[in-house]
């Protein structure tokens, strides 16, 4: 009887290389979609921190798949909360993005992402 | 009422019940009340005031005058909201004892209430012990933003006098913001925002063209700017658009090398999550170059984490001064010494932390360290909170701090900010102290030969901002002193009152009071003149 496993094998490790999870980097944006871009992810983070009200840098995620959310108000002086922390990723052709200390994951489908090679 | 009476005749009804099946005298019943509710949670009753009784907090806990939507605020009054800041600050403040509790029926507005629930007792030079006691918007004070990341230009400046005619000018402006593209740098003077002039303008029109261009609510608002830069004979005109811009906790860093070794010089102004990662890379390089010396520049830094004062302080001292010893210890109130109330947790004093904990690098990084035994520290009154807890966490440990500048700010304390209603309260809740139990220095540290009110001595000198040079520059007045006292111990004549040097002059003006220092917000409305 002739195995079917290699096949099954070589369609396994395709669907994994195609569903692979990559730090990624935003694509540096047109000029003229900066503002878009940098909305789309204020509010994907937004939605993901209870819709409290937030803003990012025109760069977000442009150099590092990383990014460190805190108070705007930054302190009352003595802290002890700890920041947040959100990643960009890559999988296929869609863009996630992750909230570290949740582990929850939401995908943005207007942003334009490339794998984080550095 | 009607419900409650219901209820208390049914209650009384099923007990006679129960009692009659035994025979003889049935036994004295006491009536029993279930007072009025809403989602499960008792209704407080609020119809008359017991001067002597507190209820819980939690009792009067989101009974609001108007509740939000979509949060668990339930209907209550102006009276609850009173009675729960009543019961709150019995609870948490850290002088509960010294608060003249006020009738709540009294207030008609929260905020006033609030405001009196307060000690008014006094430091040893006569100034308010609770300079710290406020409120926000709690929709504001919970707003999100990138770390570091504000809408503006990139530039902080100081209102050295507010009278007329104003002196606005700028401390510093973060490298590659719009304010720096456009030639501001440190000493620059605002002298018309939008057409609106800036040093002798007065009227509704004025500020309200001052609050939209230098606070602009978004990016890529275009304004108007007349700026007077240092060495210049002449104004210079130019349009600026806002930006979200990311700030640089660590601003300047350098490294001077004299006779007698290396020293290095580091402006740290904000204890921001990625200042943890600016901060073990200053002192990565600084452990490479060998210093013999550090000057620590704090003059702008109002707080922030308090576990990066604590690397701070490790990476400045190292293994040997620091093993064992406490960094800072939180005190509150004497309801509670083994628990903290609002974390729940058993009262640990925060150590020395000797590696990274997550804000901007990985955790478990084991932190670069200077092993100085001694470390010059310049202040003004910006430097507050979480910086003086530097301050004193070195002296706590023996490590010998050296002051330029002026005094600090003075806020050996902490809150832990609380809504209620919609509004977040600010009121004292604990005293931060060093490893030998000192945190009494709600008058701020001053450099030990300061003229007139001064704070907890400390061995330096009293020397005024100096907004002609830059940071780092060995001839800007801090630094320069600095490196004086470091050959030969001596110090500058000392200024007879709190005025700034701006190339090369004197001003006559006051220096900005810095109450509410660590929120950035200084300045943030100029108000017309009362």
């Amino acid at each position: 009887m002739k195995s079917i496993f290699p096949y099954g094998l070589i369609l396994f490790l395709l669907a994994c290389s195609s569903t692979e999870l990559a730090p990624s980097l935003r694509r540096p944006a047109l000029s003229n979609n900066i503002n878009v871009e940098r909305m789309l992810l204020e509010t994907a983070i937004s939605e993901m921190m209870n819709g409290t009200d937030i803003i990012v840098a025109d760069d977000a995620f442009v150099n590092s798949s990383d990014l460190i959310i805190e108070r705007r108000l930054q302190s009352s002086g003595r802290d002890f909360d700890m920041p947040d922390h959100f990643r960009l990723w890559k999988r296929g052709e869609s863009c996630l993005l992750e909230h570290v200390e949740s582990g929850e994951m939401k995908n943005i489908e207007e942003l334009n992402c490339v794998k984080n090679t550095n | 009422m009607v419900l409650k009476l219901v209820v208390i005749a049914s209650i009384f009804l099923f007990l006679s019940a129960c009692g009659g099946g035994g025979g003889g005298a049935p036994a004295a019943i006491a009536p029993v009340v279930v007072p009025p509710q809403i989602n499960g949670r008792e209704i407080p009753d609020v119809s008359s005031f017991d001067a002597a009784s507190f209820e819980s907090p939690d009792y009067y806990e989101a009974f609001c005058e108007n509740p939000r939507s979509g949060t668990t605020d339930l209907q209550g009054s102006l009276l609850t909201e009173n009675y729960w800041l009543r019961s709150w600050t019995q609870l948490f403040y850290l002088w509960y004892g010294e608060v003249d509790y006020q009738n709540p029926e009294l207030f008609d507005d929260k905020l006033d209430y609030f405001d009196v629930l307060k000690t008014n007792g006094l430091t040893p030079s006569g100034a308010p012990l609770d300079k710290f006691h406020f409120t926000f918007d709690t929709e504001e004070w919970e707003q999100l933003s990138q770390s570091g990341v504000s809408t503006g230009y990139g530039m902080s400046f100081i209102t050295l006098n507010a009278s007329l005619p104003r002196q606005v000018y700028i401390r510093y402006v973060q490298p590659g913001s719009p304010a720096f593209n456009a030639g501001i740098r440190r000493g620059s003077r605002i002298i018309e925002v939008d057409g609106a002039d800036l040093l002798n303008g007065n009227t509704q029109t004025d500020f309200n063209a001052f609050n939209a261009g230098l606070f602009p609510a978004s990016s890529g608002e275009s304004h108007a700017f007349v700026m007077l830069h240092p060495g210049d004979a002449s104004n210079s005109s130019f349009s600026m658009s806002s930006a979200n811009v990311v700030s640089s906790p660590v601003l300047a860093q350098e490294v001077i090398t004299t006779a007698s070794g290396k020293v290095g010089y580091l402006m740290f102004n904000d204890h921001i999550a990625t200042a943890e990662e600016q901060l073990v890379d200053a002192f990565t390089d600084f452990q490479a170059e060998g210093l013999s010396d550090l000057v620590l520049d704090l003059r702008y830094n109002g707080g922030g984490f308090l576990a990066i004062s604590s690397q701070l302080a490790y990476m400045i001292t190292g293994t040997a001064d620091t093993t064992g010893k406490t960094f800072e210890s939180q005190v509150f109130n004497d309801q509670h010494q083994v628990l903290n109330p609002f974390s729940g947790q058993t009262l640990e004093p925060l150590p020395f932390l000797d590696e990274t904990i997550g804000f901007s690098l990985t955790a478990g990084q084991a932190l670069p360290s200077l092993g100085l035994r001694k470390v010059y520290i310049l202040t003004g009154s910006g430097t507050c909170s979480a910086s003086e807890s530097v301050i004193n966490s070195l002296r706590g440990i023996n490590v010998e701090v050296v002051q330029i500048g002026t005094t600090t700010c003075g806020k050996p304390y902490g809150f832990y900010p609380t809504d209620n209603c919609g509004t977040t309260y600010f009121s004292i809740h604990f005293r931060g102290e060093n490893d030998i139990g000192f945190g009494d220095y709600a008058a701020g540290f001053s450099p030990a030969n300061t003229n007139g009110l001064v704070g907890e001595l400390v061995t330096g000198c009293a020397v005024l901002d100096d907004l002609g040079n830059p940071f780092g520059d060995i001839n800007e007045a801090l630094f320069a002193t600095a490196l004086q006292h470091r050959l030969t111990m001596t110090c500058p004549a000392p200024p007879v009152a709190t005025i700034f040097a701006v190339e090369g002059l004197s001003l006559n003006v006051i220096e900005r009071n810095n109450l509410q220092q660590s929120f950035a917000l200084d300045n943030k409305v100029l108000g017309m003149p009362k």
